[in-house]
Parts: C-alpha cells; sequence; structure tokens
C-alpha cells in the first residue's frame, strides 16, 4: 500500500498508513480495498493530476443513546481524533485538499465545545479543507455554519463550500460544490451544479451528498441523486470524479468508478461494520480513470453477533468471538442469539455475557432477534431431586416455558446450531437497516415478559434455589 | 423415638423416681394430684433440651424447694437404631453423660457439651413437629402442626401413594415465597424497588418528551425562521421588481409629463387668444350698438312730432263735443224742474180732497165713542154685590138646615107646661119673672136646664134629657152656617140676598153692552190712533185751508176743481207723464256730456304722454350723439374693425396647436403611462412595506433562535435519551425477575396445595375408622389443608369445631394424635402422651376411647398421666404404674 504515494515519493511519513490498521480483528472483517499497487489502471508513466482525500459524512457531535457516560465522551472524542488523522494522513500522501462530501457535523445544537474541538482537528494540519454541508448540516436559516462560534473560528486551511458551484483550488483544477442548502430540498441535491460545468480541460471534481437512486430504497424520495446525468458528466469531461456522502458505507467496493461514497470515517451504526474508511483519490493527466484506494482510519466498529446457541460449545465459541473482538472500548456489540440451551448453559452464557460487557463499549441485546429457549435438561431436573407436587410445578413451568418436559438430556449444541453467523459476511442492506433502526432510533420500550419467558426465568431460578446452576 | 426408662432425682417435688416403660402398649402412670406425673415429662423435656450448665428459670424451678441439691434427670431411649443411655446433672455438679447402650455405635460414649451435642444430632433424626404434637400435656399449649411432621407425611405419602411436602420441596416453596417477597408484597402489589423504578422510569420518560419537545422547538423555531427568511427573500424580489417597474414608467412619465407641459401651454395661450378676440368683438359691437340707438332714437322723434300734432287736433274736438253737452244738459234740467211743479201742485190738490172725507168720517165715530164712553162711567159707579148665585143657593140650603135642626129640638125635647091654677104668686122662669094668671098655661120645650122659681117658696129645675144636647148643638151649627154665609153675602136676610143678586145681574148685562158697541164702532182699530189721526187731519186741514186762503189767486183753479176727483186725477197723470219724460231726456244728456268728458280727459293726457316721450327722446337722442362723437374721437370704427380681424386670425393659429397637442396626448395614451407610473409607485410602497415587515420578522425569529440554548438543548435531549434507555432496561430486568418469581412461587403453592389435598385421605381415613368406636358409624371429618380438623360430622350433621363442647374437641384431639400415631413407621413414632387429658369426657365415652388407645398401643407407645385411675382401668393390656 505504501506505493499509493509512489506519485509523490518523498511524501513523508508516508509508510505510517500501515499503522492505521488498528488491530487483527479489523484486518479480519475489513472491507475489501483496492490495492493501489496491482490496481488495473495504475500504469508506469502515469501521474497524477491531483491527488486528494475524500471522506464524508463526519457527523461530528454525534450521540449514541446506547453508549454509557464511560463510552460516550471516548467515542465523541475518537471521532474528532480520526479527523486529526485524515488530516495528518493528507499531509503524509501529499495529497492538495481534503475534501468532506456533506454532513461534517451530526447536527446544528453543538456546542462551542464540540465545535472548538472540531475546528481544532481541522486546522491541525496545513492542508486544504473543504466542508460541504449536508442534509445534516445545510446551509439557510439556522445552519450550524452561521454559527458565529464556528465562522469566527474556521482555520485558515478550512473553505466551506457554501455556495453551488466552482471552487478554485488551483490553476486548472475546480471543486463543483453541490452544498445543501436547506434540510428539506425539493430536488436531486446534486446534478443540478452540473448545468454550469464545461468540458474546458478544468479538473473538476463533484463534491455532492445525496443517495443515488440505485442505492436509495425509498424510490418516491425527491432528493435521490440521478445517475445519468453524473454519467453523462465524466463521459464528456466536464467532471472527473463525484466525490459524494450520505452513504455511511464506502461504495462501490470492487468496481472501477468514478462515482464513489467514501463512507463514513468512524463506524456510526450496526449498519455499518467494520471499520471507516477515507479514499485516497489520484485523477491522471491522461484522462483515465482516476484510481481510488480505501485506507482504513476508523477506531470504532458496531459488530452484530448472530449466534445460534444451542449448547456450552456455542456458548464457548461465542466467548471466543467476543474475546477476538478489539479494541473492546471502541466496539459496540449487539447480540442476536438464538438456541435452546439448559438452564445450566444459559447460566453460562449470562456469565460470559456479563463477564465481558463492561470491557465493550456497549454490548447489547438485540431483543426482537433474541430467541432463547431455557430449558431444565433430566440431569438437572434430576439434581433437582424434586418430586411430588414440585415435580407438579416443573412440568407446568416447562409446559409453559414452550418446550417439552425433561427433554433429552442432550438436546443441545447440535453441530448445526452450534455455528454462528459469520458477521464478517457482508449483512444485506434491509438487516443493516433494521439493525441501526432496532438499537438507534426507538425510544427503548418497556416489555412485559411473555409467559415463556416468565417460565423459562422461574426453572432458571427453580434450579438456582436448588444449588443448580449459580 | 421410644422411651425405656425415666430416672429422676430431686426434680421438684420428687426426690428419687424410676419408672420403666414397656415397649408397645398403653402405660397409664396414675398418682395423686401433686404427686409428681407431670413433672416426669418436664424432667425427660429437660434433659433433651437443656444444657447441664444452663442456669435457665427451668432448671432452676426443677429444683426441690428450698434444697442445695443437683437436680439429675437419666433417660433410655431409641432413636432410630441407637439406644441410648442419657443422664444429666443440673446445678450441683452440673455434666451430661451418653452412652450408646445397642445399636451400630454401641458402646460410644460422651459427655458434657460433646454428649449434649451427640444427642441433638440424634434427635434430629426423630421428627420433632412430631414429637411436639403427639402430646396433650396439661401445661403446654396444643401443637397441630401435624403438617409438618416428616414423619407423618412419609406415612400419608405411603398410604396414599403420594410425595407430600418434604424439607426440600418445602424449602423450595419458601425460597420461592421468599424471591416473590421481594418483588411482591403480600396483598400481590409491587414493592417499592419496582415502583421506584417505574417512577424512575416515568420521570426519565417525561423529562425525555419534554427534551425532545425542546428539541423539536429548536427546529420548530428554524423551520419558522427559514420559512420568514424565504418570505424576507421573497419580498425583496418583489420589492425589486416593482422598483424596477416604477422607473420604467416614471421614465415614460417624465416624457409624457412634458407633452402635457406643451399641451397646457398651448391651452392657456389659445384661451388668451380667444380672450383677445373675445375683448374685440367686444368692443366693436359695443360701437355698432351705440350707433344704431342713436339712429333709433332719432327715428322715433321723429315718428313721436307726427303724433304730437294728430293729438292736438283730437284733443280740441274733445272739448268742443263737451261745451255742446254740457248745454244740452242745462236745458233738459230746466224742463225738467217745472214738470215736477206742476206735478206736486196736482198731488196736493188730490190729498186734501182725500183729508176732508177723512176727517169728516172720524170726527162722527169720535162721537158716538164719548157716548158710549159717558155711559160706561155711569155703569161703573155701581156697587158691586157679594151676592154669587152659588152662595145664594149654599144660603138657602143653610137656611132649610137650620129649620130642620130646630124642628127637631123642639119637636124630640120634653115639654113643660105651666098653668096657674089659683091666684098666681109670684113666679120666675129661668130667672125671668113669669106671670100666668088662672088658668092661664106656659108651654115650652125642654131644651136646656129649666128653672121655675117660686121666690121663697118652691124652685123647680127641670133638665134636659141627654139626646136634647146633640140636637141644640146640631141647631146652633146650622145657624151658625147661615150667619156665616150671610155674612158672606154681606146681608142681613136671605130675602136681601135674593134681592142683591137680581141687581148685579141688571148691571153686569149693562156693561156687557157698551163693551159689545164700542167694539162695533172700533172695528178692529185702535182709538187713541183714531183720534190722533183726526187730531193730524184737524190741524192739516187747517194749515191747508190758511194756505188756500194765501194763495187765493193761484189757486183759483184748484179750488175750483176740489171736489173734481177725477179731474184731479187726470191732471196728476199727465203731470206724472211730464215729469218722466223730462227725467230721461236729463239722463240722456248728462250720459252725453260724460261721455264727451271723457274723451277729452283722454286726448288731453294722449297729448301730455306724447309730449313728455317726444322731449326724453330729443334729449337722449342729444346725449347718444355725444357719446358716439366721443367713441369716434378715441378709437375710429375702422381702427376697431381690424383689430377685431388681427385676433380672430390669433385665436384661429392657437386652437389648431391645441388640437394638435391633443392628437398627439390621446395618440401617446399618456393618461394611461400617468396611472401606470402611479400605480407602481403604489406597489413600491406596497413591497417596501411588506419587505420591512418580512425583515422585522425574520429578526425577530433570528433573535429567538440565536437567544436559543440549542446545544444545551440537544444535551439535555442526548442525556435523557440515554438515561431513559438504561433506565428501562433496569426496569424490564426488573419485572422480569419479579414475574419469574412470582410464577414460580404461584405455581409451586398451587401444586403444594394440591398434593395437600391428596395426602390429606388416609389420615382422615384412619381418624375416622378410630372415630367410629367412640362416636359411631356416621362420625366423618373434614381437614384442612395442613391436617387439621375443620368441622365434625355425626348424626347427619356437620358442625363446627369451634362450636363442639370442650369434652367433644378433646376426645377429637386425642384421636387425631391416636391416628397419627397409628400412621407413621414406628421406627419414625414417637411416645403419645396424655397429661391428665379427657376430664371433660364422660365414662361411656372413655370406655370406647380406651378401644382406640388400645389399637394405638399396637403401634407406638402410649403414656397417658392421670390423676383418676378409673379413668383408664379399662384400657384392656395396660401397664398401670402408680407413683
Amino acid at each position: 500500500m505504501e506505493g499509493a504515494c509512489t506519485t509523490d515519493a518523498d511524501l513523508p511519513g508516508a509508510s505510517m498508513r500501515s499503522e492505521l490498521v488498528l488491530s487483527p480483528v479489523f484486518r479480519k472483517v475489513e472491507m475489501p480495498s483496492i490495492d493501489v499497487d496491482r490496481h488495473p489502471h495504475r500504469q508506469e508513466g502515469r501521474n497524477a493530476v491531483v491527488r486528494f482525500i475524500h471522506t464524508s459524512d463526519w457527523q461530528l457531535g454525534m450521540t449514541r443513546h446506547y453508549l454509557d457516560s464511560d463510552a460516550q465522551p471516548r467515542f465523541t472524542g475518537d471521532r474528532v481524533e480520526t479527523v486529526r488523522r485524515i488530516m495528518s494522513l493528507a499531509v503524509e500522501r501529499g495529497c492538495a485538499f481534503v475534501v468532506v462530501a456533506g454532513d461534517v457535523f451530526e447536527h446544528p445544537n453543538l456546542g462551542a465545545k464540540d465545535i472548538g474541538r472540531a475546528l481544532e482537528a481541522m486546522g491541525s494540519q496545513d492542508v486544504p479543507l473543504f466542508l460541504l454541508p449536508g442534509n445534516h448540516d445545510p446551509l439557510g436559516t439556522g445552519s450550524i455554519w452561521n454559527s458565529p462560534t464556528l465562522r469566527d473560528r474556521l482555520p485558515g486551511n478550512v473553505t466551506v463550500l457554501d455556495r453551488a458551484g466552482t471552487w478554485p483550488v488551483s490553476p486548472g483544477l475546480e471543486i463543483l460544490a453541490a452544498p445543501w442548502t436547506s434540510k428539506r430540498p425539493d430536488t436531486d441535491p446534486v446534478t443540478g451544479v452540473l448545468d454550469g460545468a464545461e468540458a474546458d480541460g478544468t479538473v473538476r471534481v463533484l463534491v455532492g451528498h445525496g443517495m443515488l437512486e440505485e442505492l436509495e430504497p425509498d424510490a418516491a424520495s425527491p432528493v435521490t441523486v440521478h445517475r445519468a446525468p453524473l454519467d453523462a458528466a465524466l463521459a464528456d469531461g466536464r467532471i472527473h470524479y463525484a466525490a459524494l456522502g450520505d452513504r455511511h458505507i464506502r461504495w462501490p467496493l470492487s468496481e472501477d468508478s468514478s462515482i464513489r461514497y467514501s463512507g463514513a470515517h468512524e463506524s456510526t451504526s450496526f449498519r455499518e461494520p467494520g471499520q471507516g474508511h477515507v479514499l485516497d483519490v489520484e485523477i491522471p493527466d491522461d484522462g483515465g480513470k482516476p484510481l481510488v484506494t480505501a485506507v482504513p482510519v476508523g477506531q470504532w466498529q458496531h459488530v452484530v453477533l448472530r449466534h445460534r446457541v444451542d449448547g456450552s460449545q456455542d456458548i464457548q465459541a461465542l466467548a471466543e468471538r467476543l474475546d477476538q473482538l478489539r479494541p473492546k472500548e471502541r466496539t459496540v456489540v449487539k447480540t442476536a442469539l438464538a438456541g435452546s440451551l439448559t438452564v445450566t448453559e444459559r447460566a453460562a452464557l449470562d456469565d460470559v455475557l456479563e463477564t465481558r460487557a463492561p470491557l465493550f463499549a456497549a454490548l447489547l441485546e438485540w431483543d426482537r432477534h433474541t430467541d432463547l429457549v431455557v430449558q431444565p435438561d433430566s440431569q438437572e431436573l434430576g439434581d433437582l431431586d424434586v418430586s411430588g407436587y414440585v415435580r407438579e410445578a416443573v412440568d407446568q413451568l416447562l409446559a409453559l416455558s414452550g418446550s417439552t418436559p425433561s427433554g433429552p438430556p442432550d438436546s443441545s449444541g447440535t453441530a448445526e446450531g452450534a455455528s454462528p453467523v459469520a458477521d464478517a459476511d457482508l449483512p444485506d442492506e434491509t438487516a443493516l437497516r433494521e439493525a441501526a433502526h432496532d438499537v438507534e432510533d426507538d425510544l427503548p420500550r418497556l416489555h412485559e415478559p411473555s409467559t415463556e419467558e416468565a417460565a423459562q426465568d422461574a426453572l432458571r431460578l427453580l434450579v438456582r434455589f436448588t444449588g443448580g446452576a449459580r | 423415638m421410644k422411651l425405656h426408662r425415666l430416672n429422676l432425682e430431686n426434680f421438684k417435688g420428687v426426690t428419687h423416681r424410676q419408672i420403666e416403660f414397656p415397649e408397645t402398649g398403653v402405660s397409664v402412670i396414675q398418682g395423686p394430684n401433686e404427686a409428681g406425673k407431670t413433672s416426669t415429662i418436664q424432667a425427660l423435656d429437660l434433659l433433651l433440651t437443656t444444657l447441664p450448665d444452663s442456669k435457665k428459670a427451668v432448671v432452676k424451678s426443677a429444683r426441690p424447694e428450698g434444697q442445695d441439691v443437683p437436680v439429675t434427670v437419666e433417660a433410655e431411649f431409641t432413636v432410630a437404631e441407637h439406644r441410648v443411655r442419657y443422664r444429666k446433672q443440673w446445678l450441683k455438679n452440673p455434666g451430661a453423660d451418653l452412652e450408646f447402650v445397642a445399636g451400630p455405635r454401641r458402646g460410644e460414649r460422651a459427655t458434657g457439651r460433646e454428649a449434649h451435642a451427640a444427642v441433638d444430632d440424634l434427635l434430629a433424626l426423630t421428627d420433632r413437629t412430631l414429637w411436639n404434637t403427639l402430646r396433650l400435656l396439661q401445661s403446654d399449649a396444643l401443637s397441630n402442626d401435624f403438617a409438618g411432621s416428616s414423619a407423618l407425611r412419609k406415612a400419608l405419602e405411603a398410604a396414599g401413594g403420594e410425595v407430600a411436602d418434604d424439607a426440600g420441596s418445602m424449602s423450595l416453596v419458601q425460597a420461592a415465597r421468599a424471591e416473590r417477597d421481594l418483588y411482591f408484597t403480600t396483598t400481590g402489589q409491587e414493592k417499592s424497588d419496582t415502583k421506584r423504578l417505574r417512577e424512575a422510569h416515568g420521570a426519565a420518560t417525561t423529562a425525555y418528551r419534554k427534551a425532545q419537545a425542546d428539541l423539536d422547538a429548536v427546529t420548530g423555531l428554524v423551520d419558522d425562521f427559514d420559512r420568514k427568511d424565504r418570505l424576507a427573500r421573497s419580498a425583496q424580489v418583489s420589492h425589486d421588481r416593482a422598483l424596477e417597474d416604477f422607473r420604467a414608467a416614471e421614465r415614460a412619465a417624465e416624457e409624457v409629463e412634458h407633452l402635457d407641459r406643451r399641451r397646457h401651454e398651448a391651452h392657456a395661450a389659445s384661451s388668451s387668444a380667444g380672450a383677445a378676440h373675445q375683448r374685440a368683438t367686444e368692443l366693436l359691437q359695443e360701437r355698432e350698438n351705440l350707433r344704431d340707438r342713436a339712429e333709433r332714437t332719432a327715428e322715433k322723434l321723429q315718428e313721436l312730432e307726427t303724433s304730437l300734432e294728430a293729438a292736438q287736433e283730437a284733443a280740441d274736438q274733445a272739448t268742443t263735443s263737451t261745451r255742446a253737452a254740457e248745454a244740452t244738459v242745462h236745458q233738459a234740467r230746466e224742463d225738467l224742474d217745472r214738470a215736477r211743479n206742476d206735478l206736486d201742485l196736482a198731488q196736493k190738490a188730490q190729498r186734501r180732497t182725500r183729508d176732508q172725507a177723512r176727517w169728516a168720517d172720524l170726527t162722527a165715530l169720535v162721537k158716538q165713542l164719548d157716548d158710549l164712553t159717558a155711559r160706561e162711567a155711569a155703569l161703573d159707579d155701581h156697587v158691586p154685590a157679594r151676592v154669587t148665585p152659588e152662595l145664594l143657593e149654599q144660603l138657602e140650603r143653610a137656611h132649610r138646615a137650620a129649620d130642620l135642626a130646630r124642628t127637631q129640638l123642639e119637636s124630640a125635647s120634653a115639654r113643660m107646661t105651666v098653668t096657674a091654677l089659683g091666684d098666681p104668686p109670684e113666679m120666675a122662669l129661668d130667672g125671668q119673672p113669669l106671670h100666668l094668671s088662672l088658668g092661664e098655661s106656659t108651654e115650652q120645650a125642654v131644651t136646656e136646664d129649666v128653672t121655675l122659681e117660686l121666690p121663697g117658696r118652691l124652685r123647680v129645675q127641670i133638665s134636659p134629657e141627654q139626646g136634647l144636647a146633640q140636637r141644640r148643638a146640631a141647631v146652633q151649627r146650622a145657624q151658625e152656617d147661615v150667619d156665616r154665609l150671610l155674612g158672606q153675602a154681606a146681608v142681613d136676610s136671605l130675602e136681601a140676598a135674593r134681592t142683591a143678586l137680581e141687581a148685579q145681574t141688571r148691571h153686569e148685562r149693562a156693561v156687557t153692552e157698551a163693551v159689545q158697541q164700542r167694539r162695533l164702532l172700533l172695528n178692529g182699530r185702535e182709538e187713541t190712533r183714531l183720534r190722533s189721526e183726526l187730531a193730524t187731519l184737524t190741524s192739516r186741514l187747517e194749515s191747508t185751508s190758511a194756505s188756500t186762503s194765501d194763495a187765493a189767486d193761484g189757486t183759483e183753479d184748484t179750488t175750483e176743481r176740489e171736489d173734481d176727483t177725477a179731474g184731479l186725477d187726470e191732471r196728476l197723470d199727465r203731470a206724472e207723464a211730464l215729469a218722466g219724460d223730462a227725467r230721461q231726456a236729463l239722463t240722456a244728456a248728462e250720459n252725453r256730456a260724460d261721455l264727451c268728458r271723457t274723451a277729452e280727459t283722454k286726448a288731453a293726457a294722449q297729448l301730455n304722454s306724447i309730449r313728455t316721450d317726444h322731449s326724453s327722446q330729443t334729449l337722449l337722442l342729444r346725449d347718444q350723439e355725444s357719446q358716439l362723437q366721443q367713441a369716434r374721437a378715441a378709437v375710429s370704427d375702422e381702427a376697431l374693425e381690424n383689430d377685431q380681424d388681427q385676433k380672430a386670425a390669433a385665436l384661429e393659429q392657437a386652437t389648431a396647436l391645441v388640437d394638435a397637442l391633443e392628437h398627439q396626448w390621446i395618440s401617446s395614451e399618456a393618461q394611461a403611462v400617468l396611472d401606470r407610473m402611479s400605480a407602481y409607485e403604489a406597489r413600491v410602497s406596497n413591497t417596501r412595506r411588506s419587505l420591512e415587515r418580512a425583515r422585522t420578522e425574520r429578526t425577530l425569529v433570528q433573535g429567538n433562535l440565536e437567544a436559543t440554548d440549542r446545544d444545551s438543548r440537544q444535551r439535555t435531549y442526548d442525556q435523557a435519551a440515554t438515561a431513559l434507555r438504561q433506565v428501562t432496561q433496569e426496569l424490564n430486568t426488573q419485572v422480569r425477575r419479579a414475574a419469574a418469581a412470582k410464577l414460580l412461587a404461584e405455581t409451586l403453592e398451587a401444586a403444594q396445595l394440591q398434593a395437600h389435598r391428596r395426602y390429606n385421605a388416609p389420615f382422615r381415613a384412619r381418624l375416622e375408622q378410630l372415630g367410629h368406636t367412640v362416636f359411631g358409624s356416621t362420625f366423618r371429618v373434614e381437614l384442612s389443608d395442613d391436617l387439621v380438623i375443620t368441622r365434625r360430622f355425626l348424626d347427619g350433621t356437620w358442625l363446627s369445631v369451634d362450636s363442639l363442647s370442650t369434652g367433644a374437641r378433646e376426645q377429637l384431639d386425642v384421636l387425631v394424635r391416636l391416628a397419627i400415631a397409628m400412621l407413621v413407621d414406628p421406627m419414625d413414632g414417637v411416645p403419645v402422651i396424655f397429661d391428665d387429658a379427657l376430664g371433660h369426657t364422660d365414662p361411656e365415652r372413655l370406655i370406647s376411647l380406651s378401644t382406640a388407645l388400645r389399637a394405638a398401643g399396637d403401634h407406638a407407645q402410649v403414656i397417658v398421666l392421670t390423676a383418676m385411675p378409673d379413668r383408664f382401668a379399662s384400657i384392656p393390656g395396660a401397664t398401670v404404674i402408680d407413683v
């Protein structure tokens, strides 16, 4: 990956990039990135006209309500720290500028502290930084960009692209900016700016914010970004790269495309697996396609663990899976466990989760996708040494718990159920959306336990009273 | 547990006692009160429960009163397979000594606390609950905790095939209850922990919603600001457009205004040319007028002169005519005077003749009247009589009535006849001397007292009878009537009255005749007028005759014809006709003269008027000619005409310019342009106001927005959401745990209850079986879940235990314990002890109970303590121990 800097070989500290890959687990879950050295378009003798960092959706000042008072400040601080690192990366890679394709800030209600720290990080390197207002921080009335705290303290290297149209960067290089001018535009928020651009030899980077129609599940959304005008503008040389924001997941991952979403610099939800990246973009001088390299920069990750747990082996596997995740204090885990456990196994599972929970930024149970049945096995029932009416009570509770009373002792831990869902697999969009929605968006609800749950819990309690599990 | 032997040394009242108990069967320990039967049981309890070095009250009270001796109890008993001898000494040289005398641990010994602990361990093998419940002691409270007995449970389970509570089950139920009690109160309400969490959740929800609302309010403000900003921008655009339009309109308007100015100037010039022309025309006209007027005056003067001559002539003619008419009138008036004179004379002659004739008539009449008057005057001297025919008639009637009354008086009264029989003495009748001669008599009716007195000798008084007075009164009244009427008629008698009436009648007739004659003479005329007329005629005739004589010459003819009435009338007619003619002639002449005079006056007036006109017209002409002269001297007629022509040309030129400009004005739609400019100006003013308003509103909202603590609200919201999330999770966990604990406890309790109900059955069967021997075959009981009798059935009636008699309750208590003793495994059993029980039971029932006691004795040790040996004498095979 150091080859990424071949266009600017004397870039100091170019090797630092590899250190940004923070942990083995990140390596494991890292999205396939384009290896610049083996990039099909990279040819000897081709020089980049311009090289820059494309990033987006910093959403600084974001609060995750599932993070406790210990984790939230870390989350907030790290996200600013990553900005600082991006700025350093730009210097290291000899990039001409950094552009943030929208949603620099989470909302317009940021306090002076958050804004101040963000600006400090932005101004930490003397690299031009272009900030595009997006849907979270649109221009217009009440905009954060009008806040005196921000306006008056904007570092010298920072430019707010607060006007649609061209922004000269250097001779022959322009940014074509499509900022959000209001919270609720009623039309494609990006392609409108193409009208003013001509194929006059100027290298032009379109910077916009919005969801391409092929990525937008809501077909009726008025703010869908149309693909055709972008393709046309790229084809006739009016623009040379479209740096888009809004989508928190990098896209496309493998396709050779000049229209790109960099994804968020830090994972903000469970629909964004893996760590955040920025894109290192080189636009060659021969009119060829830009060379795009994804560089991981994020420290945080959101992990959904879908596991089937039907026995102690599965529990052990889950424990190992949890133990592998690093850094735990910057990892948010949501479990979606299903299976049938004995009381003892359930106690073991609880133990696994409870002992790990304090280590993670958050370890959450995904209620809607948790389907654990707990029933004492015959061994446990034997240990209970219950007879007479206690036996009857146990049978009743077993019946209520939705399982057959005193099932076979080794009903758990089958090979089929033991395999955990490979959370490194790419989740489909719907599942990701659902995952994000379930934990983040909803007001947490009061849950009255079902009869089955109560019966299972009662059985666990019974086992505990008899000195069985815990 | 089985008790084999018990030794007491110095225990309360007992100095030394040893009791051996048979393996099974009933032992009856009998002795009098205070013999220490109960102490025996107390001693056993003390041995099993109290440490030797204990100084508890129970130990101290065991020492015999006033003796400083050790209290010693020793027992030999079997628990499970261990038979032990166990001895304890308290107070003095306290100590314990345990020896296993049979069983697997035979030969083992222990002392002191070790021994006590070892026995505790042994006793743990026995059913302590059963130990406590299978005894009916005088002193102790009754324990009915049958359900707590594991031995009984086991026995019942064995008997009924059911599993009842064992220690494990019980402790599970208790643990489950305890767990539930962590979350719920006894009434099933959530406990304060959960409540607090719910409250915290409620508070967190409220806080979250408020924070959300506060945050939304910021969004609302931003939206509002956005809206206001858009409005302000749009207002600015509108204003700019309006301003632009206005300026264009203003430019167009300037051109139009220039045209308008020119138009107005042309209008002004035209108007002043018009005025000048007008003035010239007027001057010219004025001159012409002046000229025309003078000419007309001259013409008129000429006409007047002609008229003057004609009028003079007419006036003269009129004067002449008037003079002639006046002469005619004079002549006619003279003629008339003559005719009148003649007529007057004729009329005078005729009147004289008539007066004379009349005078003669009147004179004759007056003479007759005077005669008549004289006659009447004579008649007037007659004194009128007061007698009228009516009065006379009344008088005659009264006279007749008086006569009648007098006749009636006399005829009805007594009669007195005095006859002189001798030489009549001097007598007096009624005081009147009566002189009667011999033989003579006097008779009189006695109508009143009659006194006949012979003076000195005799007096006879005769009184009339009674009705005489009335008759006399009637006579009196009738006479009075006659007298009154005579008085009225002013006569003395009836005859005089008749004469007076005749004279009166004659006189009245003469008066009537005179009046009749006068009426005939006057014939409706008044006498005075006739006399006056006569006087008048007389004087007139006298004067006429005088005048006639004075004018004897002139009236010769008249006198001559005085008597010739016809001639007079003819003469008068003639004179009247002449006078009428003369009058007509005079009237005609006067009319003619009036007409002539009027015509004369008129002609004179006409002449005068024309003369006046003529002189004034002459003056006027002179004046007008002078004016004309002067005007011409100033400006000549020609100059005026020239000037007028010039002014007319100038006017025409100005009018043409005005027309041209007006045409230009119309074709330029100048008014529309100006109107447009005013409209645009108004629009600019409106848009400026709108813009200012919109800006003000935007500024206000912006101020609000800037003053809002947005970051603080966001922070509060984030914190509230995090807190809510956390408390929700805690509450969910709590609720879930509570639900589990509740479900477990309730499930266990329900199962336990069911089980209890099942295993009660064998106990009841055994109890009822025993009861049949005591109460008869109808005896049945109802048990609670914990094996306590709640109701008893006997002879068709269920009774609550509480309502049973003391004796019956006592018997049931005994039976329950016997039944238990028979049910439990002898190895698990404990001795059944009755201390002075059944004191309220009658002998017959005691015999029945003896059977039950003996039956129980087959299974267990039954120890009966009694002070009444007879009570239990009927128990077959009982071991009796006297103390």
